[in-house]
């Protein structure tokens, strides 16, 4: 072998072998050929990322259930809407298929993501192995991109503007949770990186990795 | 582009994704987390070809059935996707009709031809065009999640357009099919592997 594999990077995006360089703290790596983000060195504690995961995880029940926006009709009837509401009202007319994206991208998949990240970080943070934990890391980081609460969220405002021409809307207090929700879980999916996570472990449990 | 760099193909290296630490082909368990190691995404190009296919053979049906269908004591007047941006125009709603045009109309049409062009592109590539080719994979895999919009909106519609004798909404299938055309497009992105572009440049490279 004419290189040590520890000595080097390999980009996802185009396999190219690029020599390890030291990054200042905060820094990006990118590779010269294809601009992909090679590592980066982030310095930040572990707790964060489980603090945040744990805010996002008590805002995920009210986002979904408290009403994003009511409208009130002529008749003077009242209309709420939530997450909740929505899904129900597809699974009514028997179109499973729909509910279960609207319920896919705004719930399900930021509520497995939250919860797992706190199942990898409060552990790793409190100096407990577990067993088995990097194939959670592994779900968390492949399910990641299919959440969809900022397309929710630009839903809500193209239907407010949509619905603003035949009767009065107006947004409720779910949507400060929805918000929130969406701030969490954009920053525990920026945080929760392979590089950094494997440093966190490596400085905390010198016997190389859980698994072994 | 002359001469390619050095990859780590040619030393018979390969990365974890999960920990990124770099080992030897010959390994099938990564060195580090012990999980399962490929140097390439298995069976790439077949399965975001069917997934592409998928999500076109779901296209059609989308655009030409309608996504819901808006009973009133007078009428009923069912909405495709294009009569509800007409929709929107005529109520000189300029701003969202364009947002609910790029989200629903461009977005699914231009992943679809970028992946057409990308399969190609992973079988026979001089290189000349890598550059536009990266762009393009990176570009299709950020924007996927927005074209599931149509469904939101329709979703935050129906419970509250829904006064019960005097208007209902009723849910078309194009919703159903819509949702199908997102969900394999991203599913078709996420099976593509960008270093198979490489790999094709360096086979045309051997070959000249």
């Amino acid at each position: 072998m004419l290189l040590d594999p520890s000595s080097i990077w390999l980009c996802f995006g185009c396999d190219a072998v690029i020599k390890k360089f030291p990054l200042k703290s905060g820094d990006k790596a990118h590779c010269p050929h294809c601009g992909y983000v090679v590592s980066e060195n982030s310095q930040y504690s572990i707790w964060w990322p489980s603090v945040i995961s744990l805010l996002g995880f008590l805002l995920l029940l009210p986002a979904c259930y408290l009403p994003l926006m009511h409208m009130v009709f002529w008749t003077g009837e009242l209309k709420n809407h939530s997450i909740f509401t929505g899904v129900s009202d597809f699974l009514s007319q028997n179109m499973v298929f729909p509910a279960f994206f609207v319920l896919l991208g705004t719930f399900m998949i930021p509520f497995i993501t939250l919860l797992l990240s706190l199942l990898i970080t409060v552990p790793i943070a409190l100096n407990y192995r577990v067993n088995g934990f990097i194939r959670l890391f592994k779900t968390f980081y492949y399910i990641r991109y299919w959440s969809m609460l900022e397309v929710y969220l630009l839903g809500i405002i193209v239907s407010l503007i949509k619905l603003d021409t035949i009767s009065k809307v107006s947004a409720d207090m779910g949507l400060i949770a929805l918000i929130s929700l969406m701030v969490c879980q954009f920053m525990v999916c920026m945080m929760l990186k392979p590089a950094w996570l494997w440093n966190q472990i490596e400085s905390r449990f010198p016997a190389n990795g859980l698994l072994k | 582009m002359n001469k390619l760099f050095v990859r780590g193909k040619n030393l018979n290296l390969m990365a974890c994704r999960i920990c990124c630490q770099v080992m030897s082909t010959t390994e099938t368990a990564c060195t580090r987390c012990g999980l399962s190691v490929k140097p390439r995404i298995k069976h790439s190009i077949l399965l975001t070809s069917i997934f592409a296919s998928l999500a076109f053979l779901f296209y059609i049906p989308a655009n030409i059935l309608p996504m819901f269908v808006f009973h009133t004591f007078l009428n009923e007047t069912s909405n495709t996707i294009m009569q509800g941006i007409q929709i929107l125009l005529d109520n000189k709603l300029y701003v969202i009709a364009s947002i609910v045009f790029v989200a629903s109309i461009v977005i699914p049409a231009v992943k679809m031809m970028g992946l057409i062009l990308l399969l190609i592109a992973a079988k026979w590539n001089s290189g000349r065009y890598i550059r536009h080719h990266i762009k393009l994979y990176r570009f299709i895999e950020r924007i996927g999640r927005w074209s599931m919009l149509d469904v939101f909106v329709i979703s935050v519609m129906l419970t509250l357009l829904n006064f019960e004798p005097l208007i209902k909404i009723s849910i078309g299938w194009g919703t159903s099919a819509f949702g199908m055309v997102v969900f394999f497009s991203m599913l078709a992105t996420f099976a593509f592997d960008p270093r198979l572009l490489w790999d094709a440049i360096e086979k045309h490279e051997k070959k000249h």
